[in-house]
């Protein structure tokens, strides 16, 4: 009974807004249609009018009517290959009241859910996926799995996800009529101030219906797997979350634009996570608030107090320890689900160990000038493309013309910018000979992407020897005497230790955002203060704000 | 208004702009205009000249002899670090004969910023190389510094705090570090009219936000003294982008009034800021449909098209400034 008040109540709630605008179409018709029969001159001014309000009323429902089938992405995991898995989602459907879903994808998101393709407003539902993101199998244990699974699966037996689809749409067709009304027209605008008003009330009321159902679906949760379980399972999704986003950020693309992924992806992403224990503590201890009025989930803190509240010891049995021993040989199937979800290009990378990966993505990024550097110096002296080389043309005072531009600039410039970039240049040259010298090993360096290190045998500042071959008075003599020595062969080969001004102390793998994060060695690198914040558009230099010349600054979305 | 558009360009058959000759009212022909930030003060101007043909001896009796005169000397500093910025020969030479100093510190301070910024170019971050970002950070870093290595040479100084001010955006200072900065150029001018006019931008919303805190600055400011009160129309101008009837607004109008006022004093007509404050009037005169009150600024700016907000158009500042004045002269 209390199913089918909320059932009716919603759909009521939800049928207003269509109901709205199929009414106030049909009027405006109707008006037109008798203003024709009266006075066919005036129903033609009048129709100027209404045919375009008419046709964005159209629209609108059009999207509300039309069908909507998910897109299905992610990998499919087959009942025949994953037996357990599939066997654990039948049973916590069942205690969860409905029917298990008709396919399983596995994706590469760190969250849950279930989608229904539906007809007719939401009314018909003719398919059901689930699908399970692989960080939470890597980061929850089974029953903490269980837990999210039998929340999600709980939001089909309160018949959820079939009126969450009528809610959604109904949502859509609004927010698509809002947009698409035009504010110049009185008209209109009457209909747009109409349709606010009433709608209102409708999306305030669906927002706390579904807020109920998340409850709903928590407790169902609680009741199967247990209050400690469920609990634990959602203080897990902010840490899942964040550390994966920093993970897909920085570690996994680390080789990407030097051709390579991680062998292991997984392994990796798990020594992350232990490396950011306290940071995820944190998280978990306080999870975080998303404070946005439009979320249908009650605030986190709330949900865990009742699930708390409710004491449940839990029903049903589910396998000790991660969630990863429900798959079979799960390791495939993850990275399966982490290339899905990667542009195509993704499979034509080398699949490399976590240390040569470090090794190879950490000198592509320190070498983005030197290869042009290198051959700029073997052009000006007549020599072969080498660090000697092009150290003998900053000892001839080259360093401007080992940058040619075509840019009119003025001298200091373009003696700057010809230092910052030679200084770079000749920054990977060094590493570069260093690294094949073995005087500089690069390894894991859990958060940060990688360090790489200084041979302790070498006591030397490699920036401050970088920065003085590049000075106005060129001193190339420290780095000429590096790469002498560490070209001969020396009897202490393997036993390195900590050159403390050559390490990068990244403190962590927090995503920087961009493509091509590639933080190793950017210590050592610059041997500077971090850098600001990356790519600003900083007015308030000089020229005031860049360009306003029609290329004013377009700033990020969501700034 | 949105000077850079030209209906005519965008739609063949519209109306051009006006078909005015300005030399009628006066005013030099465009391709007189000069953009050169130095010449609007004659002392500053040869100052600059000098240090441009690597004598850096007027650069230092200026800055010597105007010790005290903050307004005199942030505006030599801006011009003699853009020119420190194109060619730091004389800054060296300087530094070899005197081994530095208060006045060479500030210099060089500010030209770092200027470096910065002609290092990255002055188009939009998507438009601009990554080794232009990088650039620019760095240089700021330097900047910054070396500007507080200038606060310690010359602690009653409000000069280097202002170069603070100015790259404090770009440097990407939260709330408490600007503050910090605001506060100490404050208690050693409080009228420091570059360092409100670069406060102003860094407390600019990045786009269509509440430009309410703006105006209360900028109000704020204009009530203390009338040097000031430019900024309102300098805010309605960061503003004309998302609400063109900014224009319309009665602060804006006062503020207008205020400028016109002040400019007919002999201390905002004759000061180093009498061209800046003229220009940012005759902007916001035409903007605000009072055009014909802006045809005498542009008479007395004459060839100096140098400055905010024109150069903020970079490549297109005369035509920005030419077009401007020509609708001044057709209202």
């Amino acid at each position: 009974m209390k199913l089918l008040s909320r059932t009716v109540s919603w759909v009521l709630l939800v049928s207003v807004v269509p109901a709205a605008m199929l009414l106030v179409m049909g009027a405006l018709v109707a008006f037109n249609v008798y203003a024709f029969t009266v006075s066919p001159v005036t129903a033609v001014k009048i129709a100027i009018g209404v045919v375009p309000t008419v046709l964005v009323l159209g629209r609108g429902l059009w999207v509300l009517a039309a069908k909507i089938d998910t897109p299905v992405h992610g990998v499919p995991v087959r009942e025949h290959e994953q037996p357990e898995l599939w066997a654990l989602v039948r049973r916590f459907a069942a205690a969860a009241g409905t029917a298990p879903p008709d396919d399983i994808h596995l994706t590469a998101e760190a969250n849950a859910g279930v989608v229904e393709d539906t007809r007719l407003l939401g009314l018909i539902s003719t398919r059901r996926h689930l699908f399970i993101g692989a960080p939470l199998l890597a980061g929850l244990s089974a029953a903490q799995f269980a837990a999210v699974l039998t929340h999600e699966l709980a939001h089909y037996s309160n018949r959820d996800t079939r009126f969450a689809g009528v809610a959604y749409r109904s949502r859509r067709a609004f927010a698509h009529t809002m947009n698409t009304v035009n504010r110049n027209d009185y008209l209109q605008r009457a209909l747009h101030f109409l349709l606010r008003h009433a709608a209102a009330r409708a999306l305030r009321a669906s927002r706390s219906l579904s807020r109920r159902q998340e409850i709903a679906a928590d407790q169902a949760a609680a009741v199967a797997v247990g209050s400690a379980a469920t609990v634990a399972a959602f203080r897990e999704l902010a840490p899942i979350a964040g550390s994966w986003d920093a993970f897909l950020n920085n570690h996994l693309v680390a080789g990407w634009a030097a051709g390579y992924l991680p062998a292991d992806p997984f392994g990796g992403y798990g020594r992350l996570r232990a490396s950011l224990h306290d940071e995820l503590a944190k998280l978990r201890a306080n999870p975080p608030h998303e404070a946005d009025p439009d979320d249908t989930h009650p605030p986190m803190s709330e949900r865990i107090a009742a699930i708390d509240a409710l004491r449940a010891p839990g029903t049903m049995r589910v396998p000790a320890g991660s969630a990863l021993g429900l798959l079979r040989d799960p390791l495939p199937l993850l990275d399966a689900a982490l290339l899905d979800a990667l542009v195509p290009e993704a499979r034509t990378k080398r699949r490399v160990d976590w240390p040569t990966l470090v090794r190879v993505g950490g000198i592509a990024s320190l070498t983005e000038h030197t290869g042009q550097v290198l051959a700029t110096a073997a052009r000006l002296t007549g020599r072969p493309p080498s660090p000697h080389t092009l150290l003998d043309a900053l000892d001839a005072g080259l360093l401007t013309e080992l940058c040619p531009t075509d840019q009119p600039e003025a001298p200091r410039v373009r003696r700057e910018r010809a230092r910052l970039i030679v200084r770079e240049g000749l920054f990977g040259a060094v590493v570069t000979t260093l690294t094949d010298a073995g005087a500089v090993v690069w390894r894991e360096s859990w958060p940060s992407v990688g360090e790489m290190r200084l041979d302790e045998r070498y006591r030397v500042p490699l920036p401050d020897l970088v920065d003085a071959a590049v000075a106005d008075r060129p001193d190339t003599a420290g780095l000429r005497a590096l790469l002498d020595s560490a070209g001969r062969p020396h009897g202490r080969q393997g036993h390195r230790g900590t050159a403390t001004r050559n390490e990068d102390s990244r403190p962590d793998g927090i995503p920087q955002g961009g493509e091509a994060p590639w933080p190793v060695g950017q210590g050592v690198h610059r041997g500077r203060a971090p850098r600001g914040p990356d790519r600003v558009d900083p007015p308030g230099g000089p020229h005031g704000q860049p360009g306003r010349d029609g290329a004013r600054p377009t700033r990020p979305a969501g700034r | 208004m949105d000077p850079t558009v030209n209906p005519a360009e965008m739609v063949p058959g519209l109306p051009d702009l006006p078909a005015v000759d300005v030399t009628r009212w006066g005013m030099p022909p465009k391709n007189a205009l000069s953009t050169d930030l130095s010449r609007p003060v004659p002392v500053i101007a040869s100052a600059v000249a000098a240090a441009r043909a690597r004598d850096w001896r007027p650069a230092a009796e200026l800055l010597n002899r105007s010790y005290g005169d903050w307004a005199m000397r942030a505006a030599a500093v801006h011009a003699l670090g853009e020119a420190a910025a194109d060619d730091g020969t004389w800054l060296e030479a300087w530094r070899a004969q005197t081994g530095g100093d208060r006045h060479l510190a500030v210099v060089e301070a500010h030209g770092l910023f200027w470096l910065a910024w002609k290092l990255r170019g002055n188009r939009p971050g998507e438009q601009t190389r990554a080794d232009q970002h990088d650039a620019f950070n760095q240089m700021v870093l330097r900047s910054e510094a070396a500007a507080l290595k200038a606060t310690e040479l010359a602690p009653d100084d409000p000069t280097p705090w202002c170069t603070l001010v100015t790259l404090a955006r770009g440097r990407g200072y939260d709330n408490n570090a600007f503050g910090t900065i605001w506060r100490e150029l404050q208690a050693r001018d409080p009228l420091h009219r570059t360092g409100h006019e670069f406060a102003l931008m860094y407390l600019s919303p990045d786009g269509p936000g509440s430009y309410d805190a703006l105006f209360a600055f900028a109000e704020r400011a204009a009530a203390a003294s009338p040097s000031l009160a430019f900024l309102v129309v300098q805010a309605a101008y960061d503003y004309e982008d998302y609400n063109e009837k900014i224009w319309k607004d009665q602060r804006v109008h006062r503020a207008l009034d205020v400028i016109q006022r002040w400019l007919a004093t002999p201390a905002g007509g004759g000061g180093v800021y009498a061209n800046s404050d003229k220009r940012w009037a005759a902007y916001g005169l035409v903007s605000a449909d009072r055009g014909a009150e802006a045809v005498p600024l542009f008479t007395q700016l004459g060839t100096d098209a140098s400055g905010r907000p024109w150069e903020d158009f970079g490549d297109n500042a005369v035509d920005v400034f030419d077009s401007c004045r020509r609708r001044a002269c057709t209202a």
